[in-house]
């Protein structure tokens, strides 16, 4: 019965609730996942953003939030964290594997000072970009990590190509595209019903729509620049610290009328202007921007989605002339080409929409997610017990070749 | 019942493990039923995995903190502010340390103090405490009662024992434990331990191996039950610090091939549902949760007549009473038993309609809620 189950621990900074992220999301679907899928029991071990050690358990998830003693560069700390680690093989059931997602920084260090015997995935969401310094000094024990853990999951065969971290180790990288709840984003009637006011309250004219924090890789600075030469209505979903120097963008360009700045919406909220939208728009500048799931909540809804060629996972989600548009990053110009020529044709618009959602549909769902997931920790867990034995015969073989040195203690 | 008010309660718990007392099943079946009810429940617990978990999955969230006697004055500050934070209506303490802390976190603030007693107190001094531990325990008892909104008693013999100790009788509510007779038969449909003799009758004992359990006068009782009924053999389920000593005893009175040590079995419903008679040997008992597991599984139970005990048992209705400490008249009342099996099992059969009525977990959590339910109506009323 229980002791057939599988069991998952998963490492993260954060658990949404109440921290929200795209990788929160991630672990949270797929850890719900895997129990509605798979009948998987799943533990997550993650911080705490206070001082206390929590656990509570949502959605059957059991969520230990380990107490927080300091934070780095925006990356959590718990000291306890090798311990808990250590700790895990040590239950009454211990993990069957465990699933860390990076780029955590404390939880790459931590299992390389725990080095727990078990089963270990590491689900590399994107590379560090940005702290450059804090990458210098930190890249030796991320190559020690990657080596040490037993298969690395990326959401795109792009990901894997284009970061120095994962070409060299494409051998032990699989490909799982995310998976997101899919059938809820397309809508159901009252969903429906809501995004066909928003449309009203616009007046008939085109909505060109922006989900993402206001942060500089997402480049929404350069959307807005291109906006001045789109005759359309452009909607911001988000919050973030450029939000004041977006604004005052906008009014420079004499389109503080059109444009408008919503906080952070609820799902079904949401799901509404993924509807209303005729286009989402993804103008990330950096590689920072691993996936950009917000492109796949679009194409359920059949909207299409511009976005641009990075080299990370973003065409992999949104291929060019398939789903959207994709234009050059940092671009303004390119991009107000790219949406005009989507919004004047709506012939165009509606193929893409439909291909869009056909995609999502049947590669980006959850249930796909478990399964491709779960035969990766098949395959780590038998590459782990197969390292294990070498290892063993290694250490079988070693007092011959150190025999001179046994009794000095 | 009406509708209990959106609130949050902290229920503050201390019991280190390894696994879950008794107090503990119960706690987590009182935060599942308060969960159900719509509170917001919180449990501050010092690290006991299971626990953890246990209380996690039943809706709590699960703050884990030092609380050890050493630390009461920064526990204290600590739970104090952690239960401003929170918001909390209601914080409850579940032990007698848990119970000095909620009093001083809930000190002068709205936060209505629960305490639950599930002991006497005098319980200590089978456990090697002294009497001086006792009165100094009961003295810092009585110097923070002004602090205490509601007393739960586990048991009339608790209740009646905090009101000797000048609790006022209205303070205090009795609140049987309860146990879930669906899942308890679940449990006991599992295989029992491979070590369980195979020969019967069989008779046992499910307690943690302390003085307090009365377990020597059982294995005393075992050599006496062996003249009148050689084929009887015995299980002591559990473990504890009394361990070696009550082995000892066994082979002192040549009881090797008698008495099967089965040490920690969880759950104990499959070895309960294999005993013909279950034996409560104790010293001193607030309401145990084995002779109410025994009895769901409608099986006959021997107790010693302490504490909540005569409230359980009824004596020649649901099993037999004899005096604590008397090894003969234990002995007795289990061969009487052994003799009649028609008798045992009529006395079974009535144990379970027993607990059916007065001992379910529903009940339980409906008490609980009750009481909450009351104090809060109380502080409205006065705002």
């Amino acid at each position: 019965m229980s002791a057939l189950r599988l069991r998952v621990t998963m490492v993260n900074k954060y658990y949404w609730p109440p921290h929200i992220g795209g990788i929160e999301a991630v672990v949270r679907h797929l850890s719900e996942g895997l129990i509605e899928h798979a009948d998987a029991q799943v533990r997550a071990l993650v911080c705490n953003e206070g001082r206390e050690r929590v656990t509570q358990t949502i959605a059957g998830v059991d969520v230990v939030r380990l107490s927080r003693q300091l934070s780095l560069s925006s990356a959590p700390v718990a000291v306890s964290l090798p311990f808990a680690l250590s700790d895990e093989l040590c239950r009454p059931a211990p993990p069957d594997v465990v699933n860390l997602h990076s780029p955590y920084p404390w939880g790459e260090l931590s299992f390389l000072l725990a080095r727990p015997d078990v089963p270990s995935v590491v689900l590399y969401h994107s590379d560090i970009v940005r702290q450059q310094r804090l990458l210098a000094a930190y890249r030796p024990f991320l190559e020690r990590f990657l080596d040490a853990v037993d298969l690395i999951v990326a959401s795109s065969p792009d990901m894997v190509r284009n970061s120095k971290f994962l070409a060299p180790r494409a051998e032990k990288c699989r490909v799982v595209p995310f998976g997101l709840p899919v059938e809820r984003l397309s809508g159901t009637p009252a969903v429906r019903r809501r995004a066909a006011e928003l449309r009203a309250a616009h007046g008939g004219r085109h909505i060109v729509l922006f989900v993402g924090r206001f942060v500089y890789y997402k480049g929404a600075d350069v959307l807005v620049r291109a906006m001045a030469s789109v005759d359309a209505d452009l909607v911001l979903i988000g919050r973030g610290a450029l939000e004041r120097e977006l604004r005052e963008l906008a009014a420079a360009q004499g389109r503080a009328a059109s444009t408008a700045f919503l906080d952070r919406q609820d799902d079904d909220e949401l799901a509404a202007w993924y509807q209303a939208a005729d286009v989402l728009c993804l103008p990330s500048v950096a590689r920072s921007e691993a996936f950009g799931l917000v492109q796949i909540e679009a194409h359920a809804a059949g909207t299409p989605v511009v976005s641009t060629d990075l080299p990370t996972g973003v065409p992999y989600a949104n291929p060019d002339g398939v789903t959207g548009l994709t234009v050059p990053p940092g671009d303004a110009a390119a991009l107000a080409a790219a949406l005009n020529r989507l919004l004047g044709d709506d012939e165009l618009r509606a193929r893409l929409g439909r291909q869009a959602q056909a995609r999502a549909l049947s590669s980006f769902t959850i249930p796909r997610m478990v399964e491709r997931t779960l035969a990766v920790y098949a395959e780590a867990i038998e590459r782990h017990a197969r390292r294990r034995a070498q290892s063993r015969g290694r250490a079988a073989a070693a007092p011959r070749e150190t025999g001179g040195k046994r009794g000095r203690v | 019942m009406g509708e209990l008010p959106a609130a949050t309660i902290v229920f503050v718990n201390n019991f280190p493990g390894p696994g879950l007392g008794g107090g503990e099943v119960q706690l987590v079946q009182l935060i599942r039923g308060c969960v159900a009810a719509g509170l917001d429940v919180r449990l501050v617990c010092v690290a006991n995995d299971e626990l953890e978990l246990e209380a996690s999955r039943a809706g709590a969230v699960v703050v884990r903190r030092r609380l050890e006697p050493v630390r009461l004055v920064a526990a204290a500050r600590w739970l104090r502010s952690y239960v401003t934070r929170s918001n909390a209506a209601i914080v409850q303490g579940t032990g007698y340390a848990t119970n000095m802390l909620s009093r001083r976190a809930g000190r002068g603030s709205s936060t209505l103090v629960v305490n639950a007693v599930h002991v006497e107190p005098e319980a200590s001094l089978h456990d090697g405490g002294s009497r001086l531990g006792l009165r100094v325990r009961g003295a810092v008892d009585c110097a923070g009662r002004d602090d205490v909104d509601a007393y739960v008693a586990v048991s009339v013999a608790v209740r009646d024992a905090l009101v000797a100790g000048g609790v006022p009788t209205g303070d205090v509510t009795v609140i049987y434990n309860g146990v879930d007779v669906d899942a308890l038969r679940d449990a006991a449909a599992e295989p029992a331990p491979a070590s369980m003799p195979r020969e019967r009758p069989l008779v046992g004992v499910v307690a943690r191996l302390e003085p307090v359990k009365g377990v020597a006068q059982f294995v005393r009782a075992i050599a006496e039950l062996a003249v009148d009924h050689p084929e009887a053999r015995s299980v002591v389920v559990g473990s504890g610090p009394q361990e070696r000593t009550l082995r000892d005893l066994a082979a002192e009175l040549r009881l090797e091939d008698r008495i099967a040590w089965l040490g920690t079995v969880s759950p104990a419903a499959p070895v309960l549902d294999a005993l013909d008679v279950v034996v409560m040997p104790s010293l001193s008992e607030g309401l145990p949760l084995v002779p109410l597991e025994a009895m769901a599984l409608a099986r006959p139970v021997v107790a010693t007549e302490v504490g909540g005990l005569p409230e359980v048992v009824v004596d020649g209705e649901t099993g037999l009473l004899v005096a604590p400490r008397d090894h003969m008249a234990l002995a007795r009342a289990v061969g009487a038993l052994l003799s009649d099996p028609a008798r045992a099992r009529a006395l079974g059969e009535a144990g379970l309609r027993r607990v059916e009525t007065e001992f379910t977990v529903e009940r339980m959590v409906a008490g609980y809620l009750a009481l909450y339910e009351r104090l809060l109506d109380r502080t409205e009323g006065v705002a």
